[in-house]
């Protein structure tokens, strides 16, 4: 990576960082307009800082997108309370340092991490953490599970691990992780999942990135710091969190949107860090902090209806489209499988499909963007599939259920990686072993809410 | 009477040798500009082939893809810039003719095929347009779930392509002010009829369309996708 500027800070900011000088942890929460949650979380942060670090220098940044609710105005004005009925036995020494600042850049969660990012860098913190401002499950123990492993174990990055229903994630669950997973060989089971710990020295990583202009900006932040940290060998873990509740829909967030910044960072990094991947078989598990336990919630009603009308939709009308990243068999595959009743989109022909691509992305078969928009109906047509297979199932099921789908993942790396060193137009990959059962350790899954 | 006739038939017959022969340096000299422009634009092609080789630039746009051009962008530069160099040299040749008839004529000739060129240009980038847009609004409105999805994208392709289309026939100047009023009135009277036909004549279906989508939107699957 080529080293670039760090984000613009406000003078304001500037001054306040000078005063405070150096320090050990940094919580950072990026918002737009969360006035209604961002308090709960403020309060979390300050009582996990206060319980878990007292003695350590601390500071909470909130990296604001010009909210107008006046979430900016509730992170300077929440009390704290009385923490000694949050924390019985721990009283904080001194109060929280709190910066507040609009970030610069386009607008997205990814600027506001950057210029948490560059307050750390600029403070030399130790440790960091970012959480998201729309939390409503966050206790003061994430910040002792974000923080602990970097500050007392030597990790450079903590990824979050939820106990999230079925149905929560679904392009975590058939695209991001698998496709992480069986690139980079570490199973990092929430690698999008939006709070994260890291280490300083991995803060001031990130912003050597070059590409801060682009969908890294919004949505694909959460992948590019854990691809980053996964490719570039830093000493990765994760930490049980327990349930993510969170406000159901970020108004601004349009599946279209969100699945092009994700997959678009996804693909552009495995153009940056070929050399990595393309030498890793299999995969390994990735030490957890904490401990997994059930967490119970509402079962989810789920109707598939308009994922099955989508995906066959794009079935009839798209298929001009994928013929420039994918072969004529998969392009039949999927006429079959839109074609059966419920709809069926196999695991085998799925993963040649993102693999199909990952390969038309990186030789630009067509604008980019426009390929992983095509994308849409046929990852709605997987979830309709795997909602259909897993309705009736128990929680242990569904999650082996998308062990199987990893497998399968790793399994036909190969025939991604000798279709991608053979640059020459019009080579595709080849068929993807069936890999069906999965081993019964696979079956301990993190425990579904739900 | 038939010596004179004779005679003036023999006349005749020289005044025409003597103006072939008076036109061969003429086209001594246009055939050797184009022989120039010929070599020229062969080194030209060879040269921009070569270096699209090394900058390894050579692999198909989507842009021609789009406008039914399977070649690579490279081939079509170095042909784009072959043509160019053989109308240049033509035009210094025709500039170096003698003032007269055929002069005129024939820098009449070279002076359109610029603009016959840049029209061709038009309609190719017309062309290639028009399909992207196609594809976008294809895309858009499939993952959107309209019905009309199909029939949208083949409208704006259309549309595009009769843009364009008008922009090439009226730099010919083909027909300039009939173009321009057919154009106008075609599509002012599409939007009129658009609007008369969803404002008014289908004013119970399209607020029965409009709240369907929106309860469709609202209806959540219960799935969460990120």
């Amino acid at each position: 990576m080529a080293a670039s500027a760090s984000p613009v800070l406000d003078a304001g900011v500037m001054a306040r960082l000078q005063t405070l000088g150096r320090v050990d942890v940094l919580v950072g929460i990026p918002s737009f307009n969360n006035a209604r949650t961002i308090g709960h979380v403020v309060r979390a942060v300050a009582a996990g800082l206060a319980r878990h670090f007292p003695d350590a220098k601390t500071v909470l940044v909130n990296s604001d997108g010009g909210s107008t609710d006046g979430t900016r105005e509730v992170v300077v004005k929440t009390e704290l309370g009385d923490l000694t009925e949050i924390l019985v036995d721990a009283v904080p020494t001194s109060p929280l340092a709190r910066i507040v600042t609009p970030y610069s850049g386009l607008p997205g969660k990814g600027s506001a991490l950057r210029t948490i990012f560059g307050i750390a860098a600029e403070l030399d913190a130790s440790a960091c953490c970012v959480v998201d401002s729309d939390l409503r499950s966050i206790t003061p123990e994430w910040v002792e599970l974000l923080l602990s492993p970097v500050l007392n174990h030597g990790y450079e990055f903590v990824a979050p691990l939820y106990a999230r229903h079925r149905y929560d994630g679904t392009i975590t669950n058939t695209i991001v992780y698998p496709l992480t997973r069986a690139l980079y060989g570490r199973r990092v089971r929430q690698p999008i999942g939006g709070d994260f710990g890291f280490s300083g020295s991995l803060a001031r990583r990130f912003l050597e990135y070059e590409g801060w202009e682009g969908p890294v900006a919004k949505y694909g932040v959460d992948i590019f710091m854990t691809t980053t940290a996964l490719a570039e060998s830093r000493r990765v873990c994760q930490a049980f969190l327990g349930a993510k509740l969170h406000d159901p829909k970020d108004p601004g967030a349009d599946l279209q949107d969100m699945l092009v910044q994700v997959v678009s960072t996804l693909f552009d990094l495995m153009g940056r860090y070929t050399d990595v991947w393309k030498g890793i078989e299999g995969s390994e598990g990735v030490r957890v902090f904490g401990l997994p336990y059930a967490v119970g919630l509402e079962p989810v009603p789920v109707k598939i209806e308009r994922l099955v009308s989508l995906f066959r939709q794009g079935a009839a009308e798209l298929e001009s489209v994928w013929r420039s990243f994918l072969p004529e068999d998969v392009l039949r595959g999927i006429q079959e499988s839109a074609a059966r009743f419920p709809p069926a989109l196999s695991d085998e022909l799925f993963v040649r499909i993102v693999y199909g691509a990952a390969i038309g992305y990186a030789r630009r078969s067509l604008p980019r963007e426009t390929l992983i928009r095509s994308l849409v109906p046929l990852y709605l047509g997987k979830v309709a599939t795997y909602v259909e297979e897993t309705r009736e199932v128990e929680a242990g099921e569904a999650e082996a259920r998308l062990e199987t789908l990893a497998r399968v993942y790793e399994s036909g790396k190969a025939s991604l990686v000798s279709a991608w060193d053979d640059g020459s137009e019009g080579t595709t990959l080849k068929e993807v072993d069936d890999v069906r059962e999965p081993r019964e350790t696979d079956r301990r899954g993190v425990p579904e809410t739900g | 009477m038939f010596e004179n006739l004779g005679r003036q038939i023999g006349e005749a017959f020289l005044r025409l040798g003597e103006a072939f022969l008076s036109v061969i340096p003429a086209l001594v000299v246009l055939a050797g500009a184009l022989l120039v422009g010929l070599v020229v634009g062969g080194a030209v092609r060879l040269a921009l082939n070569l270096l699209f080789r090394i900058a390894r630039r050579g692999d198909s746009s989507p842009l021609l893809r789009a406008a039914g051009l399977k070649a690579p962008p490279s081939v079509v530069a170095a042909g784009v810039s072959f043509w160019v160099a053989v109308v240049v040299a033509l035009a210094v040749g025709v500039n170096a003719l003698e003032p007269g008839g055929l002069k005129n004529a024939l820098a009449g000739v070279v002076a359109f095929l610029p603009r016959l060129l840049t029209s061709a240009l038009f309609v190719l980038v017309g062309v290639g347009l028009a399909a992207l847009a196609r594809r976008s609004v294809l895309l858009a409105a499939v993952n959107s779930g309209l019905p009309w999805a199909r029939s949208g994208a083949r409208l704006v392709y259309v549309a595009v392509l009769v843009f364009f289309a008008a922009m090439a026939l009226d730099n010919v100047g083909v027909g300039r002010s009939i173009l321009v009023a057919a154009f106008s009135i075609v599509a002012g009277g599409f939007v009129l009829a658009l609007a008369l036909a969803f404002g008014l004549g289908a004013r119970d279906l399209a607020r029965g369309y409009l709240e369907k989508r929106l309860r469709a939107e609202e209806e959540d699957s219960g799935i969460r996708h990120v």
